[in-house]
């Protein structure tokens, strides 16, 4: 949705070593298709869930804090993981 | 009574009155949801701490008087949008209010009920699109709203809504939305700028996904039969202005 920024953490940073010597895995997606991706994520979800409980989806106060988790929570926890 | 149309307006209007004059979106927004906002709770009855409250009579407390039907009415978006700007000399605020309060008043005209548009006078303004179903529960109320008229009312919305895309892009929230409204500064201070865009497209997501959800719910899961004829669907006890 928008194009303002792109995912230019130093390697180092972007892929942190984790024990065992494993590594996450680098994915470099544009922050555009990245940000679209955790909007559908959200949309499809909600629906998913919305569809057999149907309080989910009379609330705005659980569609504004879902939308919320997905697409600012959920980067903000992965960020925090990899530092 | 429109569903999800009320989350979608503001986007609309955003667009086609955004440029010209200085709207608060968030007013907007609130003056959409706020007719309903202080009564839908009582309409379909809810449990407060093991007590079930319900209005008596749900037609008449959502649209009529005695009760709390001047909230869908004209009336009552000039007095709102005009208390806010007395108190808080905020023409963006007032204004968008006045709208938000207008549109929801206008588009609940679409059922069999209607509104009283120029309360204090009495009379209801009514299409009779589509059914006035929330006397019978919030469940058998979304089947008939998304089985008559209302869901082609609110595909229209969507459509409308879906048009207005490049008004949630991140600079247009920077250039047009925050600078025009206090409560983005204030709310910035709180969160950062990532959360505040979620904040801003939250309507039109959650408007999307439960028109997605409730037609899905209505017509895949349960089999409602549509019935967009006018006034219905006529398998729903609609109620109507004379009842």
């Amino acid at each position: 949705m928008d194009d303002e920024y792109v995912s230019s953490l130093p390697a180092e940073r972007a892929s942190p070593r984790l024990p065992l010597g494993l590594s996450w895995p680098r994915l470099r997606a544009s922050a555009r298709v990245r940000e679209a991706a955790l909007y559908g994520g959200a949309a499809v979800s909600y629906v998913a869930i919305g569809v057999f409980v149907t309080e989910f989806a009379l609330s705005w106060v659980v569609g504004f804090s879902w939308l919320m988790l997905w697409v600012w929570g959920l980067p903000a926890l992965v960020r925090r993981l990899r530092r | 009574m429109s569903w999800v149309a009320h989350d979608l307006e503001p986007y609309v209007f955003q667009r086609k009155l955004g440029l010209g004059i200085a709207i608060s979106f968030v007013a907007l927004v609130l003056g959409s949801w706020g007719p309903d906002m202080a009564t839908k709770w009582l309409v379909y009855g809810t449990n407060v701490v093991g007590f079930h409250l319900k209005a008596s009579d749900p037609v008449r407390f959502h649209r009529g008087w005695p009760g709390a039907g001047f909230t869908h009415s004209l009336t009552f978006g000039v007095v709102v949008a005009g208390v806010v700007y007395l108190v808080s000399r905020s023409k963006p605020w007032a204004i968008g209010l006045l709208i938000g309060i207008w549109f929801h008043a206008l588009s609940d005209t679409g059922d069999t009920v209607g509104s009283m548009l120029f309360f204090p006078w009495t009379h209801h303004f009514s299409l009779g699109a589509w059914a006035y179903t929330p006397q019978s529960g919030r469940i058998t109320d979304a089947a008939a709203y998304y089985s008559g008229l209302g869901f082609v009312w609110d595909s229209i919305w969507v459509v409308a809504a879906l048009a207005c895309l490049p008004i949630l892009r991140r600079s247009y929230f920077r250039e047009r939305i925050a600078p025009r409204d206090g409560f983005w500064a204030w709310s910035g201070g709180l969160l950062p700028e990532d959360a505040l865009l979620v904040l801003y497209r939250g309507a039109i997501f959650f408007g999307v996904c439960r028109f997605t959800t409730w037609m899905l719910w209505a017509h895949v899961l349960h089999h409602y039969p549509f019935d967009p004829t006018w006034g219905g669907p006529h398998w729903a006890h609609a109620v109507h202005l004379h009842e």
